[in-house]
């Protein structure tokens, strides 16, 4: 369930972010000029920055899935053709080791015509397929580790659903023959994992020869090889070929449905020198890079750039204006190309100037926005009071603070329209339920026509609250109307309805004389119809008269605010509040109010006038008068229109969850540097008792390293009537965007609480270490829980009409909140020379393979050296894959774990799949500095022999910046227990456990060695030994010599030899 | 001086091209009737009398009267075919015998005069040779010991080579040279040969790894110097046994023995690197 939850929750962040956080932009666009005005003065106009933004959202609420990270197409399939939108063209820089770079271009969807037979039956039960052409033989050069998980060569990756193992077998055999027969690779299996849920993942690997990357390059770029189609792929080929020191580029294809694909493309550089030194100052030129402005793919529909400091910098400058939030504070940065139709850097170039910062006396602003209210208040006044408690716990003033808040469409029919149509009780006036009385009228012609029927029925009256006395009431039993009709009441009757019959009834009555109505019977009957008519008309008037005298129409829901203004604006409506200054320590409160929230106080009568029968099956008039509150009346309404009473969340249909983000806030500090914030989520719900979640995430430490502890304290406060059930609480480390959109997240920890009272509040204190997101590094608290735990939906009552209706809201209901977030700067680790260094994974493991043949006897011995050379352990497991061939030719293998001069010897473990063997050398925990040495003995081997890489799985402790190569969701290792190459950050299960957090598996490998040695001899044919070409040659000059000497000689003598 | 006189006559009887016809006449013929060459070249009697009188001591007639060449006769229809005997002109003294001697000629010369007689002690040496290839696991490929293991292969070896070395001499001086002579006799000078491969082939097994080196000059020096003497030597014995037993000059021997040496070299490059490694 939780894990559920968390998965939807980046998507359900984006849904609303998106459209909601562009208010922001819009502010920081002027700073001097207020949201509100700025929107009126010039929603599309000279402010370019807004007009950007704006056009984003209006684009993105076209092409949604062009931010997200799903994208899922229907192409077109012909033969080996796709025909999809290029969605998106992203160019992403980064600065790695030693002022090199390491540069990708992303290419998501597209034309494509690679070679792949599609559509035979053996590429249909093909999930996906990864191609990716590597060299990262000098990743040292660049970068700490692999930027990717691939080893060197040409890798082929599928995905089958097929677990039968003869399938996997023949299509293992397809993949083999197919890129031998096309493109002259031998590619041989390097690992397998076997999942009867997920499918088989087959990873090839195979080696390539320098000249034929052209090819490879150009076929699976098509057609972006080309000028018309901008040249950033153009200067990326360029790179490639010229300078590069470590690349890869390739494709992944994955099949959505029989004919839909989803694709992307990408190719990475690693280049050296690419960072300027001037004094202190570092400058970087997109022009200097890439050799030329870069023009968008007009394809794309979108186009991108960002670079990346992975290290804490001071930026001095930087052109063009980046277009993401808090760019300098966080060291991304990120421009926009184009989008749609719209250039907006038709020629692109940027330059970067920064200095490395290493003081850990950072001065700045830190405001954390508490969300909450008065419970009782709201219960006992009906007043709800949303009070913002904005705290600096930073060591600077905070500038220009900008609070807001995304409110709901169902908040925003609450402010604008209230609750419509709510008839109130006018003061002091109260209902006896208990009264009831019954009208008759007696009709007397002469002792020869007698009548008698029922008027009117009354159940339950109006009475004076204070006196308790009955309000517009006679007492009377027996009224004379004339000399020959009579009423007769059991209990009294309305003096409206007296005032009324007197008015229509009476005169009527004077006009007949009774002698006439008793011999006339059509004068007789002339007479009853119309004296039916005008004591109808005296009901209906008296039911007016006295709903006028009782009642009046109350607005609920008024908004109230002296610190926040309520903007609606086209793209959303928004509560806005600013505060120009607030210094550190400080604390300042903000408030809006909804007033005349119905409570259960609050008395409410329906008083209903309906036609009724009696047992005669005469029809007569009935007034009903009953007795509820305001509170059930609100929860009526609310079944009856569907809504949900939380107006502070958003219901998400996929995981059946209210999801509340809280606040967003952005300020700055003197130096005009950007920071962003998000209040505590908060559950509220009008008309049910629910359990309300306030939670306040706080860090002690402001300013640290990578590796240090870090004191967290998270509060949890039930506001509401009842308990909170089943608290999941996951913390987690987030990375925003320039849109605030969480772009990656780590659960780093997670707690479990059964209940939460009302009114309890609970603090959990607890350390996490500082590992990722250097710069701004944010954490935030996610909490999921049950309300009204154990309670079916809520039946209500319309009191006016006795309808019942299930209000499925006022049932059990789950929530997600988050906390308040929080933040500190996170300063990049020391190396062992104590000078800061990128934040990259680690620990870092290298992999030195050597090999000695003993010719004699064919023996080959391979020797892998597996050192870390990080700065923290890690558990490592190293294995690898064997075919049925190689195996045989192993002789046997040791494996051995030095560390501070002692040796233990590790005895591998060996496990068959799919007629493929996996020895595991070692799963242990290894120390900076402990190594690995695992020695690999084949004897008798072939003169062409492949010896696969060893695979090395291992817990990075941290990662800042995803380079790999896109991502497959596999989580299938019921085969095998071994660590599969995962290739981005999945998250774990709820049960993850201390020992286990901040770490992500990191696969490595180590070299694949191509052997040819001489060819061993066929055991019937004699061994003798081979002869160089310089023998023969030799041996026929020099005789060839001496013959042409002797006849020589001979000839001059000219004497017969 | 009388071998200058004869040498005189010959020159007269060969000036004329009607006795020069009736020399390859006769030649090609081997024995011939007066009726046979009066057909032939059809002319009167007593003009063909006249050239078969002055052929002289060049022809004869046995007790049928039937014509045939004589030794001098041989020589110069030999002569005539531009293919003349030079061996009969062979210094018996001076530096040429020297070098003559070394290369075995008075045995190449008892193999040619009669083949029957010295077969046994060339079969003897022969397979003694097989067993010493045996027992020092080497025997040729062609000009190249080799270590061959197994051992059994080595005998094997060796008569395989010597035989393809045979074949492709006997064809080669066939096809080229027209020469048909001396089978038996060149296949025991080829057995000769063998001998100094098979004498270098111990100072292989003592002086060398189990390897031919990438680089010959990375063998050891004295190794490396008698492995070219040896090859040089069998190659000069290939030469000489050609000159002999087929009776050429020095130039075609030689030449026909270049061009063997060159296929031989090609063969042992390929079969050393198909069969070698170890």
């Amino acid at each position: 369930m939780f894990e559920k939850i968390r998965t939807q929750f980046l998507n359900i962040f984006r849904k609303e972010s998106l459209s909601k956080y562009v208010y922001i932009g819009k502010y920081r666009g002027n700073k001097k000029m207020g949201s509100l005005q700025l929107l009126k003065k010039s929603p599309l106009g000279t402010n370019t920055r807004g007009f950007f933004l704006l056009s984003l959202v209006f684009i993105s609420l076209l092409t949604h899935p062009f931010f997200g990270n799903a994208t899922l197409v229907s192409p077109h399939l012909s033969s080996n053709t796709l025909n999809l939108p290029l969605e998106e063209e992203k160019v992403d820089i980064i600065v790695g080791k030693n002022n090199a770079i390491i540069t990708s271009l992303s290419l998501t969807g597209g034309e494509f015509r690679f070679s792949l037979p599609l559509d035979t039956q053996q590429f249909r039960v093909i999930q996906r397929i990864d191609v990716a052409l590597v060299n990262q033989s000098k990743y040292d050069k660049i970068w700490t580790n692999r930027p990717w998980q691939f080893p060197d060569g040409l890798n082929v990756r599928i995905l089958t659903r097929e677990n039968d193992i003869e399938k996997i077998k023949s299509i293992a055999k397809y993949v083999i023959n197919y890129f031998y027969t096309t493109y002259n690779v031998s590619l041989s299996l390097l690992n397998i994992h076997l999942s009867p849920k997920e499918g088989t993942l087959l990873s090839f690997v195979g080696d390539i020869a320098y000249s034929v990357l052209h090819t490879f390059l150009d076929e699976i770029f098509y057609p972006y090889t080309s000028d018309s189609s901008g040249n950033i792929f153009l200067s990326f080929e360029d790179l490639l070929f010229r300078e590069s020191i470590i690349y890869g580029f390739g494709f992944s294809l994955m099949r959505t449905s029989s004919t839909s694909f989803t694709l992307n493309r990408k190719v990475f550089l690693g280049l050296t020198n690419q960072i300027e030194k001037k004094g202190e100052y570092y400058i970087f030129n997109t022009t200097s890079l890439f050799k030329t402005y870069l023009r968008p793919n007009l394809d794309a529909i979108g186009s991108h750039l960002s670079l990346v400091l992975p290290f804490v910098v001071n930026v001095s400058f930087v052109y063009p204006e980046p277009q993401n939030v808090a760019a300098k504070a966080t060291g991304t940065f990120e421009w926009w190309l184009k989008i749609g139709n719209l250039y907006v850097n038709e020629q692109f170039a940027a330059i970067l100037v920064y200095t490395i910062s290493s003081n850990h006396s950072l001065v700045f602003p830190r405001l954390s926005v508490t969300t909450s209210y008065a419970e009782q208040e709201l219960i006992n006044d009906g007043i709800l009071n949303m009070t913002y408690q904005i705290h600096n716990s930073g060591n600077a003033k905070a500038i220009n603070t900008t609070l807001v808040f995304p409110i709901s469409n169902e908040f925003n029919d609450i402010i604008e329209h209230g609750v419509p149509n709510v008839p109130a009780l006018k003061n002091n006036v109260g209902i006896d339920e208990n009264l009831s009385s019954v009208i008759s009228i007696h009709i007397d012609l002469g002792g020869v026509y007698v009548y008698d029927f029922t008027l009117l029925e009354i159940e339950g009256w109006y009475i004076n609250s204070t006196t308790s006395e009955f309000l517009r009431w006679n007492n009377a039993t027996h009224i004379e109307l004339n000399d020959y009709i009579s009423a007769y009441s059991t209990n009294g009757l309305p003096s409206d309805l007296y005032q009324q019959v007197l008015i229509n009834v009476i005169p009527y009555l004077n006009e007949y004389d009774p002698l006439q109505l008793l011999l006339d019977d059509q004068l007789r009957l002339q007479f009853f119809t119309q004296l039916g008519e005008n004591l109808t008309v005296s009901i209906q008037n008296a039911y007016q008269i006295l709903y006028n005298a009782l009642y009046t129409n109350k607005t609920f829901f008024q908004f109230q605010s002296d610190d926040f203004t309520y903007i609606p604006t086209p793209i959303g409506n928004f509560l806005v509040a600013f505060i120009p200054e607030l210094d550190a320590n400080k604390t300042v409160t903000l408030n809006w109010e909804l007033n005349n929230v119905p409570t259960t106080y609050d008395r409410f009568g329906a008083f209903v006038m309906e036609t009724v029968k009696n047992t005669n099956d005469e029809t007569y008039v009935k007034f009903r008068t009953t007795q509820t509150n305001y509170y059930d009346l609100m929860a009526n309404i609310f079944a009856e229109t569907n809504k949900t009473g939380k107006f502070m969340s958003y219901y998400d249909n996929q995981t059946d969850i209210f999801v509340s983000f809280g606040s967003r806030f952005v300020y700055f500090d003197e130096t005009g540097r950007e920071y962003f914030g998000l209040s505590n989520g908060l559950n509220m719900q009008f008309a049910d008792d629910e359990a309300i979640l306030v939670s306040t995430l706080s860090l002690n430490e402001t300013v640290y390293e990578v590796g240090s502890l870090l004191n967290f304290h998270l509060t949890l406060c039930n506001y509401g009537s009842i308990a909170a059930r089943n608290v999941e609480i996951s913390i987690m480390n987030i990375k925003l965007n320039y849109m605030w959109t969480p772009v990656d997240s780590i659960v780093l920890k997670t707690f479990y609480l059964n209940e939460i009272a009302a009114g309890e509040s609970i603090t959990l204190n607890f350390t996490l270490k500082a590992n990722s997101y250097l710069g701004l590094n944010a954490y935030i608290a996610l909490i999921s829980f049950t309300s009204d735990y154990g309670q079916y939906p809520t039946v209500t009552v319309n009191p006016w009409t006795e309808k019942e209706t299930f209000w499925i809201y006022g049932g059990e209901t789950s929530n997600l909140v988050s906390s308040t977030l929080t933040f500190g700067i996170l300063m990049p680790p020391k190396n062992l020379l104590g000078q800061p260094r990128p934040s990259f994974p680690v620990p870092e493991f290298v992999v030195n393979t050597t090999f000695s043949y003993y010719e004699n006897t064919r023996t080959l011995v391979v020797t892998y050296n597996i050192t870390n050379v990080g700065l923290s352990s890690s558990m490592v497991t190293s294995y690898k894959t064997l075919s049925e061939t190689a195996i045989s030719y192993l002789d046997h293998t040791t494996c051995y774990y030095s560390y501070n001069n002692s040796i233990e010897t590790i005895t591998p473990t060996i496990r068959e799949t799919l007629g493929y063997t996996q020895i595991i050398y070692a799963n242990i925990s290894v120390p900076p500095g402990g190594n690995l040495i695992i020695e690999e003995t084949y004897h008798n081997i072939p003169s062409s022999f492949v010896v696969n890489a060893i695979i090395l799985a291992y817990d990075s402790e941290y990662q800042l910046y995803q380079t790999d190569f896109d991502k497959i969701s596999y989580n299938g290792e019921s085969a095998s227990d071994l660590p599969i190459p995962r290739l981005d950050l999945i998250y774990n299960d709820s049960t993850i456990t201390e020992s286990k957090q901040n770490t992500f598996t990191w696969t490595d490998y180590s070299s694949i060695l191509y052997l040819s040695f001489p060819k061993p001899p066929l055991s019937w044919l004699p061994q003798i030994s081979s002869l160089s070409i310089y023998y023969p040659m030799l041996t026929s000059g020099v005789f060839t010599a001496l013959l042409l000497v002797v006849l020589l000689v001979t000839k001059m003598k000219k004497q017969r030899f | 001086m009388p071998r200058r006189s004869d040498d005189t006559n010959i020159w007269k009887a060969l000036a004329n091209q009607v006795r020069r016809d009736l020399i390859v006449f006769i030649g090609e013929k081997g024995i011939v009737s007066f009726t046979e060459i009066r057909d032939r070249f059809n002319m009167k009697v007593g003009t063909l009398y006249h050239h078969l009188d002055t052929l002289g001591e060049l022809i004869s007639q046995d007790q049928n009267k039937y014509y045939y060449l004589t030794e001098r006769g041989k020589r110069a229809y030999a002569l005539i075919e531009d293919e003349i005997d030079v061996s009969a002109h062979v210094s018996r003294t001076g530096v040429p015998a020297f070098f003559h001697n070394l290369l075995l000629r008075p045995l190449f010369e008892f193999f040619s005069m009669d083949a029957i007689r010295p077969l046994g002690f060339s079969l003897l040496i022969f397979v003694g040779l097989c067993i010493a290839s045996y027992y020092l696991t080497i025997g040729p490929v062609f000009l190249f010991p080799t270590f061959i293991d197994p051992s059994y292969f080595a005998p094997l070896f060796l008569i395989a080579s010597t035989l393809i070395l045979y074949i492709l001499s006997d064809l080669t001086l066939r096809f080229i040279f027209g020469r048909k002579q001396g089978k038996l006799a060149l296949l025991q000078g080829i057995m000769l040969i063998q001998v100094p491969l098979t004498l270098f082939s111990l100072a292989f097994y003592y002086g060398s790894s189990s390897s031919y080196p990438v680089y010959p000059w990375e063998m050891e020096v004295w190794l490396f110097v008698l492995f070219i003497f040896v090859q040089i030597y069998c190659l000069g014995l290939l030469v000489e046994s050609y000159m002999v037993i087929k009776e050429l000059r020095v130039e075609k021997a030689g030449f026909a023995a270049l061009l063997i040496t060159y296929l031989l070299n090609f063969l042992a490059f390929v079969i050393m690197n198909y069969f070698g490694g170890t």
